[in-house]
């Protein structure tokens, strides 16, 4: 037979017309798509099952080869950074306590109620950061719903089935969230050597409002359903830390927040916050969700601290390298808060 | 009976199933240089190879129909790179009479990197994410080489899958 026949012909031609009916049928939302994936995972599970059992010993032994001394070196480290978290984690409690005691103040304590999910899959792909959770719309899971673990913000949801949905991790090159970036610190020369919060931001700068502040700063982890959040308190005027009569006022130059866009960029790249207008942000300023009415995760979930701040020049502002709170290689649990935009809420 | 099990479809589908639920469980953490082998779409360019290029195409679209059902990703989009991969391989193979088997492991090498590099195409036109920059060039490498690696096993069983039996070469007669 030819190469160039025309049954090849027709063959190919069939075959690029059928998929790309049928991606146009699946993006526009096929009902009959979404049961059909789901008979699928249900067909699909008992082998996945039994690839499990399998795999499971023969991956071990893979990463005892290949990884060990990877490993080993991880673990010093880790004890290392253990043992430093310990000093951090009783200054977080602190201000975790002081910051609740200030939200219950306000009547600001929102709780988002959360659905903990297993990662039972990893996006077989090399192009799209997925993972599959043990969750679907049974558990009250929607498209779009933001997922956290302990640590901070993981990604969104992007499919859901009955019984399981697919997590669009925020390193993926399509995922972009509003965000918020807390100031950076005081200026270096004034710089404070008292505590600091895990995020390298001074504890006294939290607390020393004496001013109506505009809003908030603080790192670590509330009991909002378990979501990690962080609140920035800053001010837009130089406050004073302790205003007694008699006493010098020291003043501390506060910086006020910015926002922008937080965007994966995909594999083996950093995230990074754009549309950052303020200049003075420094590495170490901790990121955060932005909330808002049309954003689809709340307010003060903890995304990660800017580890490199690319200056550009015109009007570009500063691209802000992130490094994410989260450990998206290494996930086990997570949580999905079931929370739906005030925007889409439906008035009563 | 045994003539309807010799239906490709009663081969292609188990085993489509094993590699897929194989790709996501287990082959997934063996990654080099952090790219992820693609065993099933090393499957469906083996399958060009002995069923040529028409059938590889159809091997590769079930399986790849099959493929998107079960990752979530569009459906359509693995099934069209799939396809193109069997294609690929079984086109370029027509090249060679009887080839020997380091051709092959280039032409599955072909085919492979061709259903791989159609997934960013697609994701192109579907949504914001697909290119991949400089990482591109290494997932298409990886993807190519750890498919012509797999080709060895992958041929023989593509072949069994398409219930393709090996015709032994006869010297034709002198009139």
């Amino acid at each position: 037979m030819p190469i160039y026949s025309v049954s090849r012909r027709r063959a190919i031609v069939l075959l690029v017309l059928s998929s790309v009916l049928l991606i146009t049928v699946d993006l526009r939302g096929n009902a009959v798509i979404v049961r059909a994936r789901s008979v699928f995972a249900r067909v699909l599970s008992p082998f996945e099952t039994a690839g499990r059992a399998v795999a499971t010993p023969v991956r071990n032994a893979w990463r005892g080869a290949t990884d060990y001394d990877r490993l080993e070196r991880e673990n010093e480290r880790l004890y290392d950074e253990i043992a430093r978290q310990k000093g951090d984690q009783l200054t977080a409690r602190a201000i975790v306590s002081d910051y609740q005691e200030l939200l219950t103040l306000n009547g600001l304590t929102a709780k988002y109620p959360t659905v903990t999910a297993r990662v039972v899959g990893e996006s077989p792909g090399n192009f799209r950061q997925t993972v599959e959770i043990d969750r679907g719309s049974d558990d009250g899971i929607g498209v779009g719903m933001v997922v956290v673990n302990y640590a901070g913000l993981v990604g969104k949801i992007t499919a859901v089935y009955s019984d399981r949905s697919v997590v669009l991790l925020a390193t993926d090159s399509e995922y972009a969230i509003e965000a918020k970036v807390s100031a950076a610190a005081e200026d270096p020369k004034e710089s404070p050597t008292g505590p600091t919060t895990p995020s390298g931001i001074p504890v006294g700068e939290l607390f020393t409002t004496t001013s109506s502040p505009t809003t908030t700063t603080l790192g670590g982890s509330n009991n909002n359903g378990g979501s990690p959040v962080a609140t920035v308190i800053t001010t837009t005027t130089t406050i004073a830390s302790e205003t007694s009569p008699g006493t010098t006022v020291k003043p501390v130059l506060v910086v006020p927040r910015d926002t922008g866009a937080f965007e994966g960029r995909g594999s083996g790249r950093l995230p990074a916050m754009r549309f950052v207008t303020e200049r003075s942000i420094e590495v170490g300023a901790v990121i955060s969700t932005a909330g808002g009415s049309r954003s689809l995760a709340p307010p003060d979930i903890i995304i990660g601290e800017v580890i490199n701040v690319i200056r550009r020049a015109g009007s570009a502002g500063p691209l802000l390298e992130v490094r994410l709170a989260a450990n998206l290689a290494q996930l086990n649990f997570v949580q999905v808060v079931l929370y739906r935009p005030p925007s889409e809420v439906p008035s009563p | 009976m045994e003539s309807l099990l010799r239906r490709p479809i009663f081969r292609v589908v188990p085993i489509a199933l094993v590699l897929i639920a194989l790709q996501r469980v287990a082959v997934n953490d063996v990654r080099f240089w952090g790219v992820v082998p693609q065993v099933v779409l090393a499957l469906c360019a083996a399958s060009g190879i002995r069923g040529g290029a028409h059938r590889g195409a159809w091997f590769g679209f079930v399986v790849g129909l099959m493929f998107d059902l079960g990752v979530g990703s569009p459906l359509g989009q693995h099934a069209l790179g799939y396809g193109l991969a069997g294609y690929t391989a079984g086109l370029v193979n027509v090249v060679a009479v009887d080839p020997h088997w380091w051709l092959s492991m280039a032409f599955v090498a072909i085919g492979g990197g061709v259903g791989e590099l159609t997934e960013p195409v697609v994701d192109m036109f579907v949504s914001d994410g697909g290119w991949q920059g400089q990482r591109l060039g290494s997932i298409l490498s990886v993807v190519a080489a750890t498919c012509a690696v797999l080709s060895v096993p992958f041929i023989p069983l593509g072949r069994w899958c398409l219930s393709i039996r090996m015709k032994p070469w006869k010297v034709r007669a002198e009139q």
